[in-house]
């Protein structure tokens, strides 16, 4: 098993930010005592593998820091997502990237739907917030002459 | 709404101020004019009365000579002096009344001249009131014209406002509904799309 094949195991900064600091505890029971030393809440197969290492200690030095670099998408969502979409979500993160990253989720109601995307200092708005005002801003007349009501002498003075 | 109110408030203002102006100057000219008239009638009635009282003096010392002439010379007869008296009876009448005809012709004539002083006053009056009338109404037209435009400026400005309002309200709900129709899974699609926009945009 490979560092990579960890990755894909995680989806977002705050499950990786979760083994992160199980790893830092395996790590300080390692160096504390060695009763205790799996007493982690890690997925079996980093559980596994590390205990399968001849250094452990170094494993996990080593595991922590590629976690601390994976490259980060954010993105800001309408709302919270479930499990499932967060899946297929980051696998079309990992399909466009080609490279191990994880999603950094922020929720913000006012987007309405779709997602503001931020990656290496780039951004890109796909929110339904911004399509919506740019629909209403190019009809923006045309709706107002709808609103209005059609009164005779109620026309805009020229 | 208070901007024009204070726009209507000056408007207001203005006319009054102009109209107490013109109503100062029209009592000024009325009172020259009534002064004008009052000294020359009064001079008119003076000459008049000066020269009826010359005349008559003249008149009634003429006739007493000549009387008292006829009256006193031995020469003419009883006929003759009655005749004579007669004659100088009538030619005082004849005289009164040339003098009668003399002073109706000058008090004609002093009442013309005073017409004709007054027609051009009146005429010089009227020029100035209508140059003045002018003036003010030409004022008042450019107050009005002015108010006007500003009203209509802020009245457009309170149609902009009134239709971004409007504008944002529509922009508001929309949005809300929208949010509230669209289910997980649209929200799933929608952010897979944006993926692939940013994609498109070269963002990832």
């Amino acid at each position: 098993m490979k560092y990579s094949d960890f990755f894909e195991l995680i989806k977002t900064t705050s499950e990786r930010d979760a083994i992160v600091l199980e790893l830092q505890k395996w790590q300080n029971n390692l160096y504390e005592s060695a009763d205790r030393a799996n007493n982690v809440m890690l997925d079996s197969k980093i559980v596994q593998w590390i205990a399968t290492q001849p250094d452990k200690i170094k494993a996990i030095k080593e595991l922590t820091s590629l976690l601390n670099e994976i490259s980060v998408i954010e993105i800001t969502t309408a709302c919270d997502l479930p499990e499932k979409s967060l899946e297929k979500i980051h696998n079309k993160a990992l399909e466009l990237v080609k490279t191990p990253c994880i999603l950094k989720i922020i929720i913000d109601p006012v987007i309405v739907g779709g997602a503001q995307i931020t990656f290496q200092g780039k951004y890109f708005d796909g929110s339904l917030a911004k399509k919506s005002d740019e629909y209403f801003h190019l009809h923006r007349q045309q709706i107002i002459t709808e609103l209005k009501p059609q009164q005779p002498g109620n026309e805009k003075l020229q | 709404m208070i901007f024009i109110a204070a726009l209507l408030g000056v408007l207001l203002g203005v006319t009054s101020i102009a109209n107490l102006l013109l109503l100062r100057r029209t009592q000024k000219l009325k009172a020259d004019y009534d002064d004008l008239e009052k000294q020359v009638r009064e001079k008119l009635n003076s000459l008049l009365a000066e020269a009826t009282q010359k005349s008559l003096d003249i008149i009634k010392s003429t006739a007493a000579d000549a009387t008292q002439a006829v009256k006193e010379t031995r020469f003419f007869s009883s006929e003759t002096k009655a005749q004579f008296l007669r004659d100088i009876e009538l030619v005082r009448e004849h005289d009164k009344t040339q003098l009668a005809e003399t002073l109706s012709h000058v008090e004609n004539e002093m009442v013309n001249s005073l017409k004709q002083a007054t027609k051009s006053m009146e005429d010089d009056f009227k020029t100035q009131i209508d140059g003045f009338k002018k003036t003010l109404s030409q004022l008042v037209e450019t107050s009005q014209m002015q108010a006007k435009k500003q009203a209509q400026e802020y009245q457009n400005s309170l149609y902009t406002h009134a239709e971004d309002s409007l504008f944002h309200v529509f922009s508001a709900l929309s949005k809300e509904l929208l949010k509230r129709s669209l289910t997980p899974k649209d929200h799933e699609t929608l952010i897979l799309e944006a993926f692939e926009e940013a994609r498109a945009h070269e963002v990832l």
